[in-house]
């Protein structure tokens, strides 16, 4: 992680704490990091240097309305406005992480076939905390390909429990 | 002299010709003397232009060949059969002595001439006077006086009682009559040889003048006469030169 | 030539100056019928009576007379005898000695020297020439040799060339089949390990897509199989297997 994305994460959380709705931004944050993280076109649409910042920032703009917080848009318009748009979902991932970091927490991408209720969210943060002796702050990925079972990752740990992995195994033992 | 009326020459108009320049004098040149000028002047002219010719080309030719072979022939067939190696240092002596006597000889048959100088004793009698002259010296040098007296009176191989009758025997003939029968055998044949061709010339003339054909005979035996004493003069000049050498090469080496 | 011409002149010259003086010479004036004539004249001039008087006068015995007579026969009969001719005459003896000794002076000093010389100097000539031409012979026999050494070497040579190409052509032509065969044994080699690993790459491949068609089989069955309850099922075995460890 770079500096000068840290940088961005800190101005980023420093904006959402002024408007009095951190957990809120950062929630809607991470939910766009997703989307960017999955859809391809929409990255490089963002960080296209050939069409102009204003239609980008409109095109954020036309495709948070109503979806996310007045907040969360100004901000995603405001990084592919400075022309860090090929760097948002690093600097998402980071204004997440610092988010955490501030509740002295790490956080927990676990990907999931299915969703998660809050309650098996909370057994899981449990759970993660006994396992690896850190309070986390649990994020599900809904992601299909993992067909059953979490895939947690915890900085640089992964704790693989999917059916997607019992296959993979199966595949290679049988090749 | 009347010989079937032939009218023959006294001998002595033969022999003795009247003096031409310096007459009655001991100086006297008679036509002898010219004959031994002649003689001179052959045999310089012959080994002088044969010497010449050699500075133009050393193959020998004309004059050349007869000098070389006379030389030849003194040098092979006198000098190395009489005295062997020795006597070389007498080939000039011996040459001279040769063509000298052979051109006062020769005279006898040329035209014009006919009479052998030698058939005068002076040259035969002066030349084996001095071939004594010399043999003697060259015995008493090479072999020493007493020895050349003991090698000559008494030779060697002879048994000591024919001495009696040897030793006065050599004594006269090789001291006395040696020189002597050297020139009276010289120029006795010389002698000779003129009264014959006198003889023959005078029958022709005097047979011509009363029958011609009586003429041929005697003239046939001039023509033979003739060719006979060409024959006479070399062998004479061979027989003094090669008697010289055998004389000389006697002294030097006694036991031959 | 000119020289040997003036010679030969002179000695003809001589010859004639000879025969011209010689000729004269026999009207000898001491004939025998002089030599009477001589003596009567000397006795009728001295005595003052004729021979014939004094021949008369012997006849009648006058033994003056008679004695007389006798003197005067000898003295005809020494005009009729010539001297005796085995006694050299005084001037021919000087002459003939000087001629001779003056004849052997210049042989012995010069014109014997200048045949001899050139006689010589010819033989000298002949034997350096037939040495001079020995040597050649020598010579030119010893560059034959030199040439038949030469050209033995050459075919020594050009033998040994064509010996030594015949043997890199056979070296050439061994090499060239062994290189042939080596490269056929590669090929071959190289097919076989081809074939060796296409055979295990298409095994490989069969069986990769034989667990293809299976896992893509596993997945449609478990994708259809996991309902809600399974997913829920799952989730809490995941818990409880971290909870677990």
């Amino acid at each position: 992680m770079s500096d000068t994305t840290t940088r961005y994460a800190e101005s980023l959380l420093a904006a959402a704490r002024a408007e009095g709705n951190a957990d809120q931004v950062v929630g809607e944050l991470f939910e766009f990091g997703r989307v960017l993280e999955t859809n391809d076109q929409l990255r490089e649409a963002l960080s296209d240097p050939s069409t102009p910042i204003v239609n980008r920032m409109q095109a954020v703009d036309d495709l948070l309305a109503g979806q996310a917080s007045r907040v969360t848009s100004s901000l995603i318009a405001m990084v592919v406005g400075v022309g860090r748009g090929g760097q948002l979902g690093e600097i998402i991932r980071a204004t997440v992480e610092l988010n955490a970091a501030s509740r002295d927490q790490r956080v927990a991408y676990v990907r999931s076939a299915i969703d998660l209720d809050a309650d098996q969210q909370q057994r899981l943060a449990a759970a993660l905390r006994e396992s690896t002796g850190d309070d986390v702050e649990v994020r599900v990925i809904l992601d299909p390909s993992v067909l059953g079972g979490l895939v947690t990752e915890i900085g640089d740990d992964v704790i693989d429990g999917s059916v997607r992995r019992r296959l993979n195994q199966m595949r290679e033992s049988l090749s | 002299m009347d010989l079937l009326a032939l009218e023959f020459p006294p001998v002595s108009h033969l022999f003795e010709w009247p003096d031409i320049f310096l007459d009655g004098t001991v100086f006297g040149i008679n036509k002898t003397v010219l004959i031994y000028f002649g003689a001179v002047a052959a045999t310089l002219g012959l080994f002088f232009g044969a010497g010449r010719r050699y500075k133009q080309s050393l193959v020998p030719a004309g004059m050349s060949n007869v000098a070389e072979s006379g030389v030849d022939f003194i040098e092979d067939s006198v000098i190395m059969q009489t005295m062997g190696p020795d006597g070389l240092k007498y080939l000039p002596f011996l040459t001279t002595m040769f063509f000298f006597l052979f051109f006062s000889n020769i005279t006898e048959v040329i035209p014009g001439i006919q009479f052998p100088a030698n058939s005068r004793m002076a040259i035969p009698l002066l030349l084996a006077l001095l071939v004594w002259v010399i043999y003697n010296v060259v015995g008493v040098r090479s072999q020493g006086f007493f020895g050349y007296l003991k090698n000559s009176l008494f030779p060697p191989g002879v048994p000591v009682a024919l001495y009696i009758i040897v030793t006065p025997i050599e004594l006269v003939s090789t001291f006395v009559v040696r020189p002597f029968s050297l020139a009276i055998r010289l120029w006795a044949n010389m002698v000779a040889g003129h009264l014959l061709l006198v003889t023959f010339a005078v029958l022709t003339a005097t047979l011509w003048e009363s029958t011609y054909v009586g003429a041929a005979l005697p003239f046939a035996m001039l023509v033979l006469m003739t060719g006979f004493e060409i024959l006479v003069s070399a062998l004479q000049a061979f027989i003094f030169t090669i008697l010289t050498a055998v004389y000389i090469g006697g002294s030097m080496h006694p036991e031959h | 030539m000119r020289m040997r011409t003036k010679a030969m002149m002179l000695a003809a010259a001589a010859s004639v100056s000879v025969v011209a003086f010689a000729a004269p010479a026999s009207a000898s004036e001491e004939t025998v019928g002089s030599c009477l004539a001589e003596t009567i004249l000397e006795f009728e001039t001295d005595s003052g009576i004729t021979l014939h008087e004094l021949e008369e006068a012997a006849a009648e015995g006058d033994e003056e007379a008679k004695k007389e007579l006798e003197t005067l026969e000898e003295e005809f009969e020494a005009c009729n005898e010539s001297p005796n001719p085995i006694l050299p005459a005084t001037n021919e003896i000087i002459w003939g000695g000087l001629s001779f000794l003056i004849l052997l002076g210049m042989m012995w000093k010069f014109a014997f020297p200048a045949v001899k010389n050139g006689m010589e100097a010819r033989t000298e000539r002949i034997r350096s020439d037939l040495a001079a031409a020995d040597q050649a012979k020598v010579d030119a026999q010893a560059v034959q040799t030199q040439y038949e050494a030469q050209l033995a070497d050459a075919k020594t040579e050009a033998a040994r060339i064509v010996d030594e190409a015949r043997q890199s052509a056979d070296q050439v032509r061994t090499d060239l089949i062994a290189r042939a065969e080596a490269e056929a044994a590669e090929l071959r080699e190289r097919a076989n390990g081809e074939i060796e690993a296409m055979r295990v790459q298409a095994i490989a491949d069969v069986q990769s897509e034989v667990s293809e068609i299976a896992i893509g089989a596993a997945e449609r069955v478990v994708g259809g199989s996991l309902d809600r309850d399974a997913q829920s099922q799952l989730v809490e075995a995941y818990i409880q297997e971290l909870t677990s460890k």
